[in-house]
């Protein structure tokens, strides 16, 4: 009886180990597809990231520019001629 | 609601522009101080008329002369006393660009930021006066060409190269105006044995000075103190004398405004001659003044049609258009 137990024991513990060993494997798969996954999805990240950045600068500059145009230049100007004496000494 | 202001902090002369509104000041840079209790007497115009008149415990002073913070404190309380007077208080606290020499040191660009902050403001932004003065005198400085300025004020005569929104080559010279007015006071002194006042000293460039010969010569009269009796006199100057004894400051302008342009690229010297470079700022005005620049270089010289205040129209664009043209201040890396 107390035989018969103990080779239940061990079959149930093959069993056991068989599953494990199986589910350590698993779990390393999904990491590693997990891992690889993150890394494509950062790249993307960064790449969008980097042509955003250079879409940003680009209008920035055309801002810049824009904003230094005799039109847009017309309306400040105009505030010239309300000047409160002459700016000279005498 | 904040107002955003621009000021054009001149070693001769003050401008402030409000955004929205225009400019809104215009006066003297000079401030008339208590000797011995340090108050504040009087600013502007009326700190003006005292200067040379004085008793003993008043001192009325330019302090931003010969284009340097000669004096911390008391140019933190112009700055805040302006400030004061066109109605900022700590509950408005408005953003405001402020115009200095391109030639000012990084104690001075702090010394000018932190008193206007104290003063109220949110934020203090510089920008160098040639590149203010190349907006506001309404140059193409859009386009991929060459513009030259020459802003010539009271302390400083400072040229610029602009394209495409930025400086592509810079010359300062702390030589201004004022240097002429001193040459005019120290010939007197020397060739007639009389003493003048500066202020004598300016209406003499203005009346007859002149960079090179221009067509009516005139004299005038000036009445000064007689060195060796003390007692008044008047002695009669000729246009040419007065051009003979500002020929060093005039030379020393000329010299500068040559020597940016050799510092531009060749590519932009066609740009100079066919566009020609435009002249800003009071010195300007001297007669004769952008005839000689234009025969020294060989390069066509006009003047701007405001030329004391282009420089703050400049400054006041930029408040206007706070966002898109933060690249243009000192500091920010465009
Ligand atoms: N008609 C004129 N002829 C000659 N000089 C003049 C004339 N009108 C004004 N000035 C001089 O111009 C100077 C003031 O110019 P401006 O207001 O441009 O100087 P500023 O901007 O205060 O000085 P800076 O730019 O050096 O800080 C004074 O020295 C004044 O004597
Ligand atoms: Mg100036």
């Amino acid at each position: 009886m107390g035989y018969r137990r103990s080779v239940d024991r061990s079959a149930e513990l093959s069993t056991n180990g068989a599953t494990m060993i199986a589910m350590g494997l698993v779990a390393w798969v999904f990491a590693v597809l997990a891992a690889g996954c993150g890394s494509v999805l950062l790249v993307l990240v960064y790449l969008d990231h980097r042509a955003s950045r250079i879409d940003d600068s680009i209008a920035s500059f055309r801002r810049h520019i824009d904003a230094l145009s005799p039109e847009a230049r017309h309306e400040s100007m105009s505030h010239g001629n309300s000047t409160q004496g002459d700016g000279r000494y005498f | 609601m904040a107002r955003d202001l621009a000021i054009d902090l001149g070693t001769a002369n003050t401008l402030v522009y409000i955004k929205g509104r225009g400019i809104v000041l215009n006066e003297p840079s000079v401030i008339a101080v208590n000797r011995r209790n340090g108050e504040v007497l009087a600013t502007g115009h009326d700190a003006w008329d005292m200067i040379g008149r004085t008793p003993s415990y008043i001192v009325a002073v330019r302090p931003l002369r010969g284009g340097a913070i000669t004096d911390f404190d008391i140019t933190e309380r112009m700055i805040r006393q302006l400030l004061q007077r066109v109605g900022v208080s700590r509950f408005t606290r408005p953003k405001v660009v402020i115009c200095v020499p391109s030639a000012i040191t990084e104690v001075e660009r702090r010394a000018v930021t932190d008193a206007a902050r104290r003063a109220g403001a949110s934020d203090a932004q510089l920008i160098e006066q040639p590149m203010a003065a190349a907006i506001g005198a309404n140059l193409p400085i859009d386009e991929p060409v060459g513009n030259m300025v020459i802003d010539i004020g009271g302390g400083t005569t400072e040229t610029a190269v602009i394209s495409l929104g930025g400086i592509v080559a810079l010359e300062a010279v702390r030589v201004g105006s004022f240097d002429i007015d001193a040459a005019i006071q120290n010939y007197v002194r020397r060739e007639h044995g009389v003493a003048i006042g500066e202020r004598t000293a300016e209406e003499i460039k203005i009346q007859i000075g002149s960079a090179d010969p221009v067509g009516d010569e005139r004299s005038a009269d000036i009445r000064g103190r007689d060195l060796v009796s003390g007692l008044p006199k008047t002695i009669r100057l000729t246009a040419e004398e007065v051009r003979f004894a500002i020929d060093e400051p005039v030379a020393s302008m000329v010299l500068s405004v040559k020597r940016c342009l050799s510092k531009a690229p060749p590519e932009l010297a066609q740009d100079f001659l066919a566009r020609g470079m435009y002249l800003v700022g009071g010195g300007g005005m001297l007669r004769g003044l952008a005839e000689r620049i234009s025969r020294e270089t060989s390069v066509p010289v006009r003047m701007s049609p405001q030329p004391l205040e282009a420089v703050v129209l400049g400054a006041g664009h930029c408040i206007e258009n706070y966002q898109a043209l933060r690249g243009m201040f000192m500091g920010s890396h465009r």
